[in-house]
């Protein structure tokens, strides 16, 4: 079920074509049948060759920079993802014998919608070539269910053809765990190489005097945003990880659906 | 031969009293439902939807009972999903089911994601821990007026938590 609704004013203007010409991709004059020629013959040749319409969508973003577009009863045009597009897997926690302490780390990955990324469902109808923004900053943060003593903690998120990039500074980080933000873009053309495709948070710990009992249950959750939308703050305790946003409705939050249960100091 | 005719004329006339009672003017809940204390089903609903399970079901409880289906798909093709059984007075049941698991995250999904929602604030952690300890081989057990029921299999485990009154 797709729920955002882009701008009306678009939905509108593009309710009776089924793809969207981005001007940007390919910066052809839109007038005249010249233009069309090769659009159609390369969708001719694969309706021969009995692709998908999925293949056909995909060759023309690649090749022309033509995004399809859903309309609905209304007329009004839905492109956006959903919190269970991405996989929120369940983190762990590992004891680091050279280091003397805990490793909590969190994934989250980002799901295939068809042939596609599901993030590709936000990308920005109108951007440069590469270094697409997706509305403001994402955030994401792991947060232990009870106090520890924190050591360091590290963030790396990598695109889809596993480019790495590594955050230096946490946006919060205390003896509940920690939490980053950054902005999200494609660092390729044609909307590819995003840069937070999947993530890995680690967070390093050892437990406090005394081994206080109870579950220290690890959690995880990411702020996703597009168009509008930003994440202005996102920060950790004990109940978890908490985002404020700013900006319009564009935005979702998913948390892990299986805490990481664990009882190191007894019930 | 006559004390038969009035036992059916007996009969026939008790029949047409009971036939003859006034309809009740307004659906009542179906009778033995008891609902979850303070959980509504927009909460449940909002619980389970920012856990990355997606929900389907009438737009609105009805008087009586109707499901609601939530499910995430893994791209490992593992999968969990819970079904909500509420009416216009609250919540009565979940139903969590988790496939493809292994036992430590079934039971993390179904006592932690799943059962804590039908208890009180302070049992949550007694519950998780039990899901743990029971992932293998199930069991059930009363907290306050929720019955939890866990049913432990091979590659699906399965978790009731049902209202009682």
């Amino acid at each position: 079920m797709r729920r955002r609704a882009i701008q009306v004013l678009l939905a509108t203007a593009f309710a009776m074509t089924v793809t969207l010409p981005v001007s940007a991709a390919k910066p052809r004059p839109p007038s005249g049948t010249g233009y069309y020629d090769p659009i159609v013959t390369a969708m001719d040749a694969m309706h021969q060759e009995g692709r998908s319409q999925a293949e056909v969508d995909e060759m023309l973003m690649s090749d022309f920079g033509w995004i399809p577009v859903v309309t609905t009863d209304g007329g009004v045009a839905t492109l956006a993802s959903e919190n269970s597009d991405v996989d929120m897997r369940t983190p762990n926690v590992y004891y680091n014998t050279q280091q003397g302490r805990y490793e909590a780390s969190a994934w989250f990955y980002w799901k295939n919608c068809g042939t596609q990324r599901c993030w590709k469902d936000d990308r920005p109808i109108f951007c440069q070539i590469s270094n697409c923004a997706f509305g403001g900053r994402d955030g994401f943060g792991l947060s232990m269910g009870k106090l520890v003593t924190r050591k360091t903690q590290s963030f790396y998120t990598y695109t889809e053809g596993n480019v790495r990039t590594a955050y230096a500074n946490p946006w919060d980080a205390d003896d509940s765990g920690a939490t980053y933000q950054n902005q999200d873009k494609t660092t390729c053309t044609n909307y590819s190489c995003y840069n937070w495709d999947h993530g890995l948070l680690v967070y390093s710990f050892t437990i406090r005097a005394g081994c206080p009992a109870g579950n220290y249950s690890i959690k995880s959750k990411l702020a996703h945003t597009w168009d509008g939308a930003a994440v202005s703050s996102i920060t950790v305790t004990t109940a978890g990880v908490g985002v404020t946003f700013s900006g319009n409705s564009d935005r979702w939050q998913a948390v892990n659906p299986i805490a990481k249960n664990w009882f190191p100091c007894g019930t | 031969m006559s004390r038969a005719l009035a036992l059916l004329l007996a009969a026939a006339v008790l029949a047409g009293c009971v036939e003859a009672s006034p309809e009740p003017e307004s659906p009542q809940p179906p009778p033995g439902i008891a609902h979850f204390d303070d959980l509504s089903l927009d909460q449940a609903l909002a619980w389970f939807e920012e856990r990355t399970l997606e929900c389907v079901g009438p737009e609105q409880p009805f008087a009586d009972p109707r499901e609601w289906l939530c499910t995430h798909e893994f791209e490992d093709a593992s999968k969990i999903e819970v079904r909500i059984i509420a009416d216009q007075s609250g919540v009565s049941q979940l139903v969590g089911v988790a496939s493809g698991l292994d036992g430590e995250d079934s039971a993390s999904f179904l006592g932690s994601t799943v059962a804590v929602l039908a208890v009180p604030e302070h049992e949550r952690e007694a519950l998780t821990l039990w899901a743990s300890q029971h992932a293998d081989l199930g069991g059930e057990r009363i907290v306050g007026r929720t019955r939890i029921n866990l049913q432990a299999h091979s590659a699906n485990r399965a978790l009731m938590a049902t209202a009682i009154p």
